[in-house]
């Protein structure tokens, strides 16, 4: 058997592994004096960590029932189920704000894009096309006005009709 | 009364038995856990009043979960979680414990007491979350078994886990 990592170890003196795993790892450890060494600095760390923890917290009991938990909570809590916002969306509220700001950022930078596409068409005249068309004593004259934004003729276009005096 | 009513009083009295069972065998572990996980014994009271109500809410209070006591863990850590997220998110605390030192400066031996009491407490403070929660966790002897379902881990991987934030935390102490 190989040597063994320090999770096995770890695992060996919590007494976590299988009497099978549990016994190779004893008979291992007869007669490898290296990770017998190593197994008994991870039980005494174990126990060294266990102990400093023990004496910094005080033990604690907790208060009777009817003091922690009020009846008239318990009647409140099992009426008024959590709404289905707080169950379902866990997000983190500067998540929310950063997403609420793109969102507004965007809607500023298109509003001026607007604005601005608003202002160029206001200042530029429509470019029109004359069309004539003499058909016998008859001219007939057209004028088109086109639309800038979608590159076809608008649909009120202006005809004159002129006849030769 | 009619039998609707009979049935809901039945249901409720059910409830707060399984409740007080469940307190009674499970309220002192937890809320040693608690102020082992937050380090101030104020907060580990509401994380466990918060899970004990969480239990009164659940509509199967009655039929006692498979294995309460990491049940009742996971919804203490959950909370736990979600008060660091708030605390960390609104207001950018770092999260050292505000520990109960007992009073009493008397002699050398309290002084020398205090500080290494404020020591390991400041130690397990400054282990990330995961490696505190599995030390903890650990502390309170819980199997590998409770750890993996608290923590939702395969349970192979606590024991790597565990002898990372074993190691960490001596470090610290020494």
């Amino acid at each position: 058997m190989r040597c063994l990592d320090r999770s096995a170890m770890q695992s060996f003196v919590d007494g976590e592994l299988d009497s099978l795993s549990a016994d190779t790892i004893r008979a291992h450890l007869s007669a490898c004096p290296d990770c017998r060494d190593a197994v008994d600095a991870v039980r005494r760390r174990a126990q060294t960590v266990r102990r400093s923890l023990d004496e910094a917290w005080p033990v604690v009991a907790a208060p009777p029932l009817a003091h922690a938990v009020p009846p008239d909570q318990r009647l409140a809590a099992a009426g008024a189920p959590r709404s289905i916002w707080r169950r379902h969306l866990q997000i983190p509220i500067p998540l929310l704000a950063a997403a609420g700001l793109l969102i507004a950022g965007m809607g500023i930078v298109i509003w001026q894009q607007r604005l601005i596409m608003g202002e160029l068409r206001a200042t530029r005249q429509p470019p029109v096309t004359t069309v004539t068309i003499a058909a016998g004593d008859t001219i007939l004259q057209r004028e088109i006005v086109l639309d800038l934004s979608r590159c076809q003729p608008v649909e009120d276009t202006t005809v004159y009709v002129f006849r030769e005096e | 009364m009619d039998f609707s009513q009979t049935q809901t009083t039945g249901r409720m009295a059910e409830t707060d038995t399984a409740l007080e069972r469940l307190y009674q065998d499970h309220a002192d572990w937890l809320l040693r856990l608690a102020v082992r996980l937050t380090g101030c014994l104020d907060t580990a009271e509401e994380l466990v009043q918060e899970a004990f109500l969480r239990v009164a809410q659940q509509p199967d209070t009655g039929r006692s979960p498979e294995n309460p006591r990491a049940w009742l863990c996971r919804v203490t850590v959950n909370l736990w979680r979600d008060r660091l997220r708030r605390l960390r998110w609104r207001r950018f605390l770092p999260l050292a414990c505000s520990p109960d030192l007992p009073d009493g400066h008397d002699t050398e031996a309290d002084y020398l007491q205090q500080d290494r009491i404020a020591k390991v407490r400041q130690a397990l403070s400054r282990l990330p979350d995961r490696d505190r929660l599995l030390v903890v966790l650990y502390w309170n002897e819980m199997s590998y078994a409770e750890m993996a379902r608290v923590l939702d881990l395969r349970v192979t991987t606590v024991g790597k886990a565990l002898s990372r934030a074993i190691d960490r935390l001596a470090a610290l102490l020494e």
